[in-house]
């Protein structure tokens, strides 16, 4: 049975900065000219009264009028505690670990009357989260004849006096969302692939670089065995924001054209955490740039460490 | 009075150390050993260090401050007391600074032969140089001058290329050796190493999970010796080398490991520690030059003080060298060798890797004697 997958939104922090607001605001590692050298510019971060849940309602709303028949929400977090709306002081307080299981997701059920959907949590996969609720809706339909769509979802906002970088990587608050169906839309969803190694559970920022290519090759190379392709049958690229240099030394060593790795959101968004294939999958389409059956293979890496890819097939 | 008197460079560095020591066991010699000294300090506690490994041959040892980057370093050296000179001194570092190395290994070695040239009595002179003085050139190697006309993969190269060149040009007259060292990565067979090189940062690098990419040709012939048998070479050059003669100090291609095999055996013997298992670092990818280079920039961009950029620096310099496939030649040695016998190359990188794994990467030993 294929399974497919559309409607991409995401949602962003309202607070836009530039590298050098940030610099000077002690949100960053690196040196400011040294993440424009990488191809960052702007990022996006929540004001004081903007939760992680907004951002995921925010994506929720601009779904309103596909929301009819959801059999499930899959709603996954980078950050685990952006899974819970509760009040961390309020458990502190009284020692009722209730305050602590306010999940966001039952909570998006409810603003939402989605009252027939299954509702799934899904937060230990990092930023590869919203490949994984991909990987997981495609399952769910299989296994649900009577379920039509799930709705995937994914929010973070990083906690106040967070640094907003992460390996390197200029880091945005934002939300995602898309819609899996069992009716033919966008793309079929042709594969999905995953990895951990929990042996690199806490791994520094070094050992991420230095884990990075060996690890997205051996799940590129996965993935398309187990689709039964090979690189030649890629089309588009994908990828997470990230330093502009990763996929040209990725796209030497794969032998496919850089210039097909698309990731246009890159400078003004960032790495909106688990949202980056959304967005700059919801750009490709925009642009009009794809062909009836062109591959398209979103790639994702998190800590965990988690690798996560999908390999879509263009429908229209 | 023992008439024989050898003056060697570099004698507090690492190589200088081991000839030292079998220089002391395994002949009569005087040594006049040049230690590299910025201040009587510095030269004291040198001298004072060798004289306790020593023990024993003070008798037989004379030391002298050198520096080679200053006006006439050998001044205090007597010329009539010298029968032989071993020039071992240089900067040995791939990543060595183009100042640094034509000031050191160049002009250093012009200062040495002209040293040479005042000693009436002076009977061998050996230069060591490098089978990288060889550069970025393919093929077969034969121990003769080398053209120098393929460039190299860094300014070590080029500088002891020069420095070979700088004796053929202007001193042939001298009764000289060179001795092409290939690239030491331990003490002995055993595998224990003393001094680390760039070779034992890569596979510090790889242990960690540091370098996913591994510059390079499979098939490319990795050129490894121990320093006992450098020290056993370097003995059969001083009594019996033809003098004006080139000799590899080297085992042949086919006696050696390829880098690919490199690579297999040293992660498969990290496999065995359960710190490296447990991170489950994957084989490095193989990867072209370019992609390399841009590693390298990449990390000297985003993590310029890390480990990690230090590491791939230090990779960095002498990684066109593993796409230049060579196959050194080293039938002179062999004429003047006739115990010669290579170890086996697999399991000389499995004893090494399980010595640097086993130490992590010597920190949990001692200084080694």
């Amino acid at each position: 049975m294929s399974v497919y997958v559309d409607n991409f939104v995401y949602s962003l922090g309202a607070n836009v900065c530039n590298l050098s607001e940030s610099e000077a605001t002690g949100r960053l590692i690196s040196a400011a000219s040294v993440l424009a050298d990488s191809g960052f510019a702007l990022h996006h971060v929540c004001n004081e009264e903007q939760g992680a849940y907004d951002l995921a309602k925010h994506c929720a709303e601009q779904l309103n009028d596909e929301l009819d028949q959801i059999g499930a929400i899959i709603y996954s977090t980078c950050l685990p505690q952006n899974a819970n709306c509760g009040n961390s002081k309020k458990f502190q307080e009284s020692g009722d670990v209730k305050h602590l299981m306010d999940f966001a997701a039952s909570r998006l059920q409810a603003d939402f009357a989605l009252e027939n959907a299954a509702v799934i949590g899904l937060n230990q996969q990092a930023c590869t989260g919203m490949l994984g609720s991909l990987r997981m809706a495609k399952m769910f339909l299989q296994d649900e004849p009577t379920a039509e769509k799930v709705l995937c979802v994914t929010a973070d906002r990083f906690p106040a006096g967070a640094l907003y970088e992460q390996s390197y990587n200029l880091i945005s608050d934002g939300g995602a969302a898309c819609l899996v169906s069992r009716k033919p839309a966008a793309f079929r969803i042709c594969v999905s692939h995953s990895i951990t190694n929990g042996g690199l559970a806490f791994a520094c920022d070094q050992e991420v670089m230095g884990s990075y290519f060996s690890y997205v090759h051996k799940l590129i190379q996965e993935s398309l065995a187990k689709g039964g392709l090979t690189m030649a049958d890629i089309d588009w690229i994908v990828p997470q924001n990230m330093n502009v240099k990763a996929w040209s030394i990725l796209c030497r060593l794969l032998k496919f054209d850089e210039a097909r790795v698309y990731a246009p959101t890159r400078s003004q968004i960032g790495h909106m955490i688990s949202g980056d294939n959304i967005a700059n999958l919801k750009h490709l389409l925009e642009q009009k740039l794809l062909r009836y059956g062109d591959k398209v293979i979103l790639i994702m890496a998190g800590y965990g460490l988690n690798w996560q890819s999908c390999i879509l097939e263009y429908c229209q | 009075m023992n008439k024989d008197g050898i003056l060697l460079t570099g004698a507090n560095g690492y190589l200088g150390l081991c000839l030292s020591r079998r220089l002391l066991t395994q002949s009569d010699s005087i040594l006049h050993l040049c230690l590299r000294a910025c201040d009587k300090a510095t030269f004291e506690q040198k001298s004072s260090m060798i004289l306790s490994r020593f023990a024993g041959f003070e008798k037989r040892l004379f030391f002298y401050p050198v520096e080679l980057s200053q006006t006439n370093p050998f001044a205090a050296v007597n010329p009539a007391a010298i029968t032989r000179i071993i020039h071992a001194a240089a900067v040995t570092r791939f990543n060595v600074e183009a100042d640094l190395a034509s000031e050191i290994n160049i002009k250093g070695t012009e200062k040495i032969l002209d040293f040479a040239r005042s000693c009436p009595h002076l009977s061998k002179f050996l230069l060591l140089s490098s089978v990288y003085a060889a550069g970025l050139c393919t093929g077969t190697v034969l121990e003769k001058r080398l053209e120098g006309s393929s460039g190299f993969a860094n300014y070590y190269e080029s500088s002891k290329w020069q420095a070979e060149e700088e004796l053929f040009s202007h001193y042939g007259d001298l009764p000289w050796n060179v001795l092409r060292i290939a690239t030491i990565i331990a003490d002995d067979e055993h595998g224990r190493v003393t001094q680390l090189n760039a070779v034992h940062n890569t596979l510090k690098l790889l242990y960690y999970g540091l370098l996913s990419l591994f510059p390079g040709r499979q098939e490319t012939p990795v050129y490894f010796v121990t320093a006992e048998f450098v020290e056993a070479a370097t003995l059969a050059v001083i009594e019996r080398s033809e003098l004006r003669q080139i000799y590899h100090l080297c085992h042949q291609s086919q006696e050696s490991a390829k880098l690919g095999e490199l690579l297999d055996v040293v992660l498969q013997t990290f496999a065995s520690y359960a710190d490296f298992r447990n991170r489950r670092v994957l084989k490095p990818l193989w990867s072209d030059q370019e992609s390399f280079q841009l590693l390298s920039e990449g990390v000297a961009q985003l993590a310029a003080g890390s480990v990690v950029n230090q590491a791939v620096s230090s990779v960095a310099p002498f990684a066109k060298q593993l796409f230049a496939g060579k196959d050194f030649r080293n039938d002179n040695l062999l004429s003047i060798m006739p115990d010669y016998r290579p170890a086996d190359p697999l399991v000389l990188i499995e004893n090494m890797s399980n010595y640097l794994a086993g130490t992590k990467w010597g920190r949990s030993v001692p200084y080694a004697s």
